[in-house]
C-alpha cells in the first residue's frame, strides 16, 4: 500500500519547470493564480506526462505559459506595432525636413505605452514584477511585428528607389533596425518597473468586491 | 438584449452546462477540446472564462485542492440566467439563419 507521504513525493517529483511556473504566476490575476496553475499541473501530471514523457511534457507546459504570456499584453503590443508601422510609412513616403518632432511623438508615445503596459500588468495581477514582464513582452510583440513590416516595406518599396534607400541608410538602416531593440530592452525593463510599481499602488487602492 | 456570443464563448458556456457541478478549469478545457476536436490552449479557455465572468454570464467559486494539483484549489464555474439567455439567443440566431435550408448544403459552391 502506498503511504500518503510516498504518494505526495512521487507526485511532487513530476512537475513542470519551476521557472515556467514562476512566469505563469506573473501573468495571471492573483486570485486566479492558484486555480490556473493547478489546472495546468493536473493536466501535466494526468494526461501529458504519462503519454509524452518529461521533455515533451515540459515543452507542452512552456507552450501553455507562452499562450498566457502573449495574450496578456497583446493589445499593447499591437498598438506599439501600429505606431512603428505608421512611423515607417511616414518616414518612407513623407520624409520630414527635421526628424525631431516626429521622433519626439513616437518616443514619448512608446514610453507612455510601456509604462501603461507595466502598470496594467501589475494592477491586474497585484505584483509589481508582472509589470516588467508585460512591458518586455509588449516590446517583443511590437518590435517583431514592426521589423516584419519594415522588411516587407524594404523589399517592396525602399530598395527599388535610390532616394528612399539613401534616406533609409541615413536614418540608421539595418544596424538600427536589428540592433536597437536589444539596446532598448533595458530601458523598457526600467519603464516596466516604474509602471509595475504604479500599477501595484493603484491596485492596492482600488475598492475590493466581495468574492 | 442578450449578449452576442462568439463561437468559442458558446463552446465554453456549453461545456459548463454539460459538466454541471464538475465544471472547473481543466474539465472545461478537456470538454471544449473534445467537442471542437482540436487542441485548445489553456490560456484561451481561461481568458474566455474571465471575459464571461466580467460580462455576468457565469460566476465562480473556489473549491478544494487535490494531491495531483499539489493542493491547489479548483475554480468551479456556474451558468447565470444571463448566460442561459445568451446561449438560447445564440441558438435561435443560428436556427433563424438556417431556416428553410437543407443541411448539408449541396450544389451551391
Amino acid at each position: 500500500m502506498m503511504m500518503p507521504g510516498m504518494e505526495r513525493s512521487s507526485s511532487d517529483s513530476i512537475r513542470p519547470p519551476r521557472w515556467a511556473e514562476a512566469v505563469l504566476g506573473l501573468l495571471v490575476r492573483s486570485d486566479e493564480a492558484e486555480s490556473v496553475s493547478g489546472d495546468l499541473i493536473e493536466e501535466y501530471r494526468i494526461t501529458v506526462y504519462p503519454s509524452r514523457g518529461r521533455l515533451r511534457a515540459d515543452v507542452w507546459y512552456v507552450r501553455q505559459v507562452l499562450g498566457f504570456m502573449l495574450r496578456a499584453p497583446l493589445i499593447c503590443g499591437l498598438v506599439l506595432a501600429a505606431l512603428h508601422c505608421g512611423r515607417s510609412l511616414l518616414d518612407t513616403f513623407a520624409p520630414p525636413v527635421s526628424w525631431g518632432p516626429r521622433s519626439a511623438v513616437t518616443t514619448w508615445s512608446s514610453i507612455a505605452l510601456f509604462v501603461f503596459a507595466g502598470a496594467w500588468g501589475a494592477w491586474r495581477t497585484g505584483r509589481a514584477r508582472s509589470g516588467i514582464l508585460v512591458a518586455l513582452v509588449t516590446y517583443a510583440i511590437g518590435s517583431t511585428l514592426g521589423l516584419a513590416f519594415d522588411v516587407a516595406l524594404y523589399v517592396s518599396v525602399i530598395r527599388h528607389d535610390p532616394v528612399k534607400l539613401y534616406m533609409f541608410q541615413l536614418t540608421g538602416g539595418w544596424d538600427e533596425e536589428l540592433g536597437l531593440p536589444f539596446m532598448l530592452s533595458l530601458i523598457v525593463a526600467v519603464l516596466g518597473t516604474f509602471g509595475g510599481m504604479l500599477g501595484k499602488l493603484l491596485g492596492a487602492a482600488r475598492p475590493r468586491t466581495a468574492a | 438584449m442578450a449578449d452576442v456570443l462568439g463561437a468559442f464563448e458558446q463552446a465554453v458556456l456549453l461545456a459548463i452546462v454539460r459538466l454541471g457541478d464538475e465544471a472547473y478549469g481543466r474539465a472545461i478545457l478537456k470538454e471544449v477540446q473534445a467537442r471542437l476536436e482540436r487542441d485548445v490552449a489553456a490560456g484561451a479557455v481561461h481568458a474566455t472564462l474571465e471575459r464571461l465572468e466580467n460580462k455576468g454570464l457565469v460566476s465562480s467559486r473556489l473549491g478544494s485542492g487535490t494531491l495531483v494539483r499539489s493542493g491547489r484549489a479548483r475554480r468551479f464555474y456556474r451558468l447565470h440566467p444571463a448566460g442561459l439567455r445568451a446561449l438560447n439567443a445564440a441558438r435561435a440566431a443560428v436556427d433563424s439563419l438556417w431556416h428553410g435550408l437543407k443541411w448539408p448544403l449541396k450544389g451551391h459552391a
